[in-house]
Order: C-alpha cells, then structure tokens, then sequence
C-alpha cells in the first residue's frame, strides 16, 4: 500500500466524512491543476491559456486513472483531429462550401464510429471529429497559418493534459487501483454471500437484483482496470490476472444462476429425495468457500478455498458413480435422470468457483501466475442504427447552424456553431440525451453571472499571476465543487466552459465587454441548439429506444444459436450483460427494476442452456438435424415473444426430455453414453426452466 | 546541438525532440523498475516516477544544449 495514497485512509474514515473529503480533494487538485496550467501557458506566451485551462476542466475525475486515461484519449483525438484538418485544408482551401461538408461529413464519421467504442476511447473518437471544426474553421479564413494554429492547439492541449496529469498523479492521489482493490474484495464477498442464496431455497427475485448488481460490478472493474493501466507499471503487471478474475467472476455467477434455476425447479416438481441427495454436496459447497466460518476479505485470505474446492471436486466424483448404482438413493428413472443432471449443474458451479478461488489467490502475488489464465474481453455491443442516426445528426446540426452562420454574417457564429456540434457529438450515444444537454444549459447559465462578477470587477483588480489565481480561487472552486455533485457533473463541466472560455485569458489581456457578452450569447445559443436538436431529431423518442434495446437484448440469443462455439460462453454472456445494462439506462424513471432484469437473466440461462446443447451435440455427432430444430424454433420463439410457439416449445422440449430420461435408464451403466446423454439432460431441463419462466415474465418493453 | 531541428521544413524544439526520445526508455525503465519490485519500497510512487522523468529529461536536454 502506498503511504501516499489519500483514498485509502479516506475509505477508513466514517461516511459523512468519506464523501466530502473525496470531493474537496477533487476540488483541490482541480484548481490547482487549472492554475498550473494558466500558469505555465502564461510562462510560455502561448495564444490561449485560457483553452489549456477548458482542457484541465474537461478532463477533471475523481481518479488519477481516469485522468490519465482521458487525457491520453483526447491527446491522441486532438493530434488525429489537427492532421485531418490539415489534410482538408490541404485539399479544400479554395471551396468555402465544400470544406464545410467535408467537416462535417468526418464529424457524422467520428459520431458514429465512437459508438463502436466504450468510455474514453469513444470520447477519443468524439474529438478527432471536433477538432476539425476547432482548427478548421479559424484556419480556413488564414491558411497561410494553417499549421501554426495547429501546432498551437495541440501544444495548448498538451499543456493541459500535462498539468492535469501531474497534479491528479502527485498531489494527493485517489488512485483508481485502490479503488479496484476494494471492489474486488468486495466482489468476491457478494460472490459468497450469492453463493449462498442461490444453493438455499427461495430468494428468486433478490437473485436477478444481485445479478444486475454483478454486470454493473463487472461493468465497473472492467473500466477501473483500464484506467488503473495508465497509473502505473505495477497495475500493467497484475492486468491479466484481474482480466481473468472479471471473467471468471462472471463464469462463476452466471453457472450458480442456473444452478439456482434447477434446483427451484426440482423443489417445486416434488423431487424430494433429490435434494435430500444433493444436499450434503451443497452445504458442503457453502462451507469450503469459507476460511474459518468467514468470507475471506482479501485475497492473501482466500488462498485455501481453492485447494478445498478441488477435494469437493474429487468427493464429487466419487459421489456421482454411485448416483449411477439403481440402489442408493432409491429413485424412480425421472428422479435419477434429474439428479444426475443437476449434480453436473453443481459440479460445474463448483468448477468455475474453483477457478474464481484460484485467481482470486494469485492477485495477492507481485508478479507471476499468468500462464494458463484468460484474458477476457468486454464485448461492446451497440446498435448500428442508432450510432448511424447519431453520426448523421450531428453533421446535420453542423451544416444548418454554419449555414445560419454564413446567411446572417453573424460574427460570433464559430462559438455557436462549435458548440452545437460539441454538444450533438458528445451526447449522442449517452442514455438519455436531452436530459444531459438540459444539465449543460443549466452549467452554462450558472457560469454567465460568475463570468460577468469576475470580468466586471476582479479581472481587472488582479495584477500579476498571483493576484489573478487567487481571483479566479472562489470561481474556480465553485465550479469544482458543483462537478462533485451527484447528477451535477456536466454542470460543472458547463459552467467551466462557459467561465473560462469567456474569461479568454491571455497576455496581455484584452477587455473588451461587448465582445466577451456576444461571445457568451452565442455559446448559450450553441449548447441551446444542440439541447432542442437532441430531443426533436431522431432518435429523440425513449420509446423507440427502448424497445430497440430490448429487441437487441433479444436477438443476442443468435450469437448463443450459430455463434462460433469456441469460447462461445464467454462472448455471449458479456454481451447479454452489456445489452442488459443499456436496457436498464433507458427505463422510465420510476419503473420498477425487477422484470426488466429477469429478461436479461432469463436471456442469460436460455443462451447458455442452448450452447449446452450444441456442444452435447457437437460431441456426439449425430442428429443434428433435430438439434438445429429445436435451436431455431427456441430462437424464433424467444425473439417474436410467441407465447403459442413457446407453449408449443415447451411441450416438445418435455418429449424430448422424456426420451431422454428413458435412453440414460436403458445406458446407466455404460459410461460414456450415460456422460453425454446427461449432458444433454442438463441441457434440455435449462431450456425447459428457462423458457417457461421467460413465458410467464411480464415483457419489459 | 542546435536549439532547433528541421524536420522536412518544419521546425520542432530539440527540448520536444528530447522528451520524445526520453518517454520510451523511461517507459522500458519504469516498468522493469516495477517488475523488479522496486517500488514497494518508495513511500509516493508517483512522485518518485515524475522525478525520475524529469531528471532523464532534464539530463539529455542539459547534455544536449551545453
């Protein structure tokens, strides 16, 4: 542990104290690293300190990876942005119009294309397109300059980006790897405590709330570990282990899932001594994930769970060949079938908590351990319409406020019309678009007072650097503070855009009253274009978002049907989760979560279910004809929500089942067709549970 | 070494130069620094990192403009 590192003393204190003292140390290094900024653009005589100071603000986080992270992205799409520009110019200096087409045809590109990509790395995308029009329209009416306003903006934003850094990384770090650290400790608590209620009786609805809370665990761990990449090499060392941690914690939860599902199955058809016969399995379960009665907090802690998860593997198997002797427990063929089945349900769940143990344990080491683990890939699952409808609006929203621009000479129409399409490009992929540039306008009305106070009175006031710092020290701090915030955020974010872009700091400075309101008039005017545009265009309706989310949600059971089944598992799963999660964002507010979540866990169990059979059927190499069958009926059944077609599936899937039953009594005591005929059981008893609940959950969209 | 060097026709500080050159050998350092375990003894790691930074930088800048 780094003696350095504020967060984790902060995280002992008690919780009144937690978050205010997160939030004043955001504060503090935000100021700070506006003014070093302001200060080293000052030193050096560059154009616009100002502009170095906006970037500070725009990429201030809670956590020194995310600034890093984010200034990393935003460096690489300002250079991207500044050679495309240069290359338009290039080609189109002479051709007004056709210049402005070009910006924004690459603007509609980069929107769309950031869809395709997650947090940082879309807002990398975001502003390669933006960037165009930040350079592209000041050089164009002086091209001799082209490259020199280039070079300045990104010497600008490096300037930013390095202060921001320096201060978030040295001054009172809150890193985002101690953060990690506690969400995984915290993880693998739920795990445990999940492991428990899903072996118990009960507790189904609780169980579809953890599982969301889990996708949003894995959600979050996926990004901290990202971020925690670019704070230092220690985290770039342990990053594959995390990586098959994240994965194997999915696994796991996802296997307990249906673990869950079979049992409530088997209590409520009356299986009795079934349970009686698995039970000592499944207490057993529960205690070797234990160190001395108690869930181990760290991983140092949790190194034997895996070593007694193993003997319970062994103990397993020598358990189940005598489930095969017609002796003990005395069974009927049904009751035999189904025990066997869900005792490869267990042994699975045991399996992947094992590997779970197992990772868990080696992230205690320093280094070494990554031989033989996985590195896991979060799927990224958008939808091309909508990216498409995003890229297309934007370019929209560009060309119509240039042409305002050009048809009414409007002096101050660069701050409007850059603006508006800041605003289109940066909310066009987040949930609820109009409600995000609604909190902008209001960061922006916040800022034009602040903005008057200080240029009226203090601006002048302030002689040399110190004075204007602690000038600027209220507003600055304020602005802060309201990012800290919760819901806030682009607020704060608002109001410093408004602040310091109007401040237009710079040496010497200028004061000019009239210029400096226009010039607010017409950001407002900007950020209020891209408000009205966002919610009247396209995609403007929740609606119709929604329930493009949930088709989405859906149709992911293709992937489960004709996928690729090398690691099929995996790459469905994330993506269900991920398609879950964008669902979720678009409910109504107010809307309770329950049945929205069980879709998504349902669609969870039937992908898995599905890919259970493929692979029985894969392995035995016959009839797999009636195993495509079944596959596309379940498919077409669960995409057009057919309740005929799956109360049809349902009874075909028990025939089978039936037949099934019946070749395990005829083959029990031969070994390889009693293994795969289980198999299939295992398969077909999970379809069948997790079609009849999809069949009674009330439809989310 | 001149203060600055011309790239095609495009004049870039020797000092931009230096800390481009500076970033990956301190980038191999930093992490075989780690892999060594070297920092589980230094109290501010990211502290100790910067400095490292600028003294490579600061030594080639000096060793090149004396």
């Amino acid at each position: 542990m780094n003696a350095a590192s504020v967060s984790a003393l902060i995280a002992r204190s008690p919780p009144w104290l937690r978050d205010e003292a997160a939030a004043w140390l955001f504060v503090t290094r935000t100021v700070l690293g506006i003014l070093l900024a302001l200060g080293i653009a000052f030193r050096f005589d560059l154009s616009s300190p100002g502009s170095a100071a906006v970037t500070v603000s725009i990429i201030a986080l809670p956590q020194a990876g995310m600034v890093l992270e984010k200034s990393f992205y935003r460096l690489l799409g300002t250079f991207l942005g500044a050679v495309v520009t240069l290359l338009l110019l290039a080609g189109l200096v002479q051709h007004r119009d056709l210049f402005i087409v070009a910006v924004a045809a690459w603007i509609g590109i980069c929107t769309a294309a950031a869809a395709r990509f997650r947090g940082f790395q879309a807002y990398g995308w975001l502003l390669c397109g933006y960037t165009t029009c930040l350079i592209g329209f000041p050089a164009f009416g002086d091209a001799t300059h082209a490259f020199a306003i280039a070079v300045d903006r990104v010497t600008i934003v490096s300037v930013g980006i390095l202060s921001a850094g320096v201060v978030n990384a040295v001054i009172l770090p809150t890193r985002s790897a101690d953060t990690l650290v506690h969400l995984v400790r915290r993880s693998f608590i739920d795990f445990v405590s999940f492991l428990d209620a899903a072996t118990a009786p009960g507790g189904a609805a609780t169980l579809a709330t953890t599982q969301h809370q889990f996708s949003r665990d894995l959600a979050n761990l996926e990004s901290l570990r990202g971020a925690s990449l670019f704070e230092d090499p220690t985290s770039r060392i342990r990053t594959t282990r995390l990586s098959a941690f994240i994965g194997s914690f999915m696994h796991a939860s996802s296997r307990l899932q249906v673990l869950h599902r079979q049992l409530d199955d088997l209590r409520s058809e009356g299986h009795g001594p079934v349970l009686t016969a698995l039970e000592p399995t499944l207490s057993k379960f529960r205690a070797v994930v234990r160190v001395n009665q108690s869930i181990p907090g760290s991983a140092r802690e949790a190194a034997p769970i895996a070593c007694q998860l193993q003997e319970l593997l062994n103990e397993w198997d020598e358990r189940q060949a005598g489930w095969r002797s017609t002796i003990d427990p005395p069974l009927d063929a049904r009751g035999r079938a189904a025990l066997l089945a869900t005792g490869l349900l267990l042994r699975e769940a045991v399996e992947h908590a094992r590997v779970l143990a197992a990772v868990y344990a080696q992230l205690h080491a320093p280094r070494g351990g990554e031989s033989g683990l996985q590195y896991h890939p979060r799927s990224v699952a958008s939808d091309a319409l909508l990216a498409a409808v995003g890229g297309v609006r934007a370019a929209v929203v560009l060309l119509v406020t240039c042409a305002f621009w050009i048809g009414t000479a409007w002096p101050e129409g660069f701050s409007a019309t850059l603006l508006a399409a800041v605003g289109c490009a940066l909310f066009a992929s987040v949930p609820n678009p109009t409600l995000a540039a609604r909190q902008m306008c209001i960061g922006f009305l916040v800022g034009l007072p602040a903005l008057l106070v200080c240029y009226t009175w203090v601006l002048p006031a302030a002689n040399g650097f110190a004075m204007l710092c602690l000038g600027l020290l209220p507003f600055l701090a304020f602005g802060a503070w309201l990012m800290t915030r919760p819901g806030q955020t682009l607020s704060g974010s608002g109001y410093f855009l408004m602040f310091l872009t109007g401040l237009d700091l710079s040496s010497p400075m200028k004061y000019d009253f009239i210029n400096m309101c226009n010039n607010a008039v017409a950001q407002l005017a900007g950020i209020g274009i891209a408000a009205i545009c966002l919610g009247v265009l396209a995609p403007g309706d929740p609606d119709w978002r929604r329930q493009r989310a949930w088709r989405l949600l859906l149709r992911s059971l293709t992937l489960a049907a004709h996928g690729n089944l090398t690691r099929l598992q995996p790459r469905f799963e994330s993506r269900v989760r991920e398609l879950t999660l964008q669902a979720m964002a678009l409910r109504p507010v107010g809307r309770t979560a329950q049945a929205d979540e069980a879709v998504g866990f349902l669609m969870l169990d039937i992908g898995d279910a599905l890919i259970r059979w493929r692979t029985s059927v894969a392995a035995q190499g016959d009839d797999a004809r009636a195993a495509s069958t079944l596959i596309d009926a379940t498919t077409a059944a669960v995409t057009h929500r057919d309740a005929r077609a799956l109360k049809e599936l349902i009874r075909d899937l028990e025939d089978l089942q039936s037949n099934a039953v019946m070749e395990l009594a005829a083959g029990i005591h031969d070994d390889t067709l009693c293994a795969a005929v289980t198999a299939r059981l295992a398969a077909l008893r999970t379809l069948r549970t997790g079609l009849t609940d999809f069949a009674e959950v009330p439809y989310a969209a | 070494m001149p203060r600055e060097v011309d790239f095609s026709g495009v004049y870039v500080p020797s000092l931009l130069v230096a800390f481009v050159v500076v970033l990956p050998v301190f980038w191999l350092l930093d992490g075989a620094l780690a892999r060594a375990g070297v920092y589980r003894w230094v109290w501010h790691i990211d502290l100790f990192r910067l400095c490292l930074f600028v003294v490579m930088f600061g030594s080639l800048g000096l060793y090149w403009y004396r």
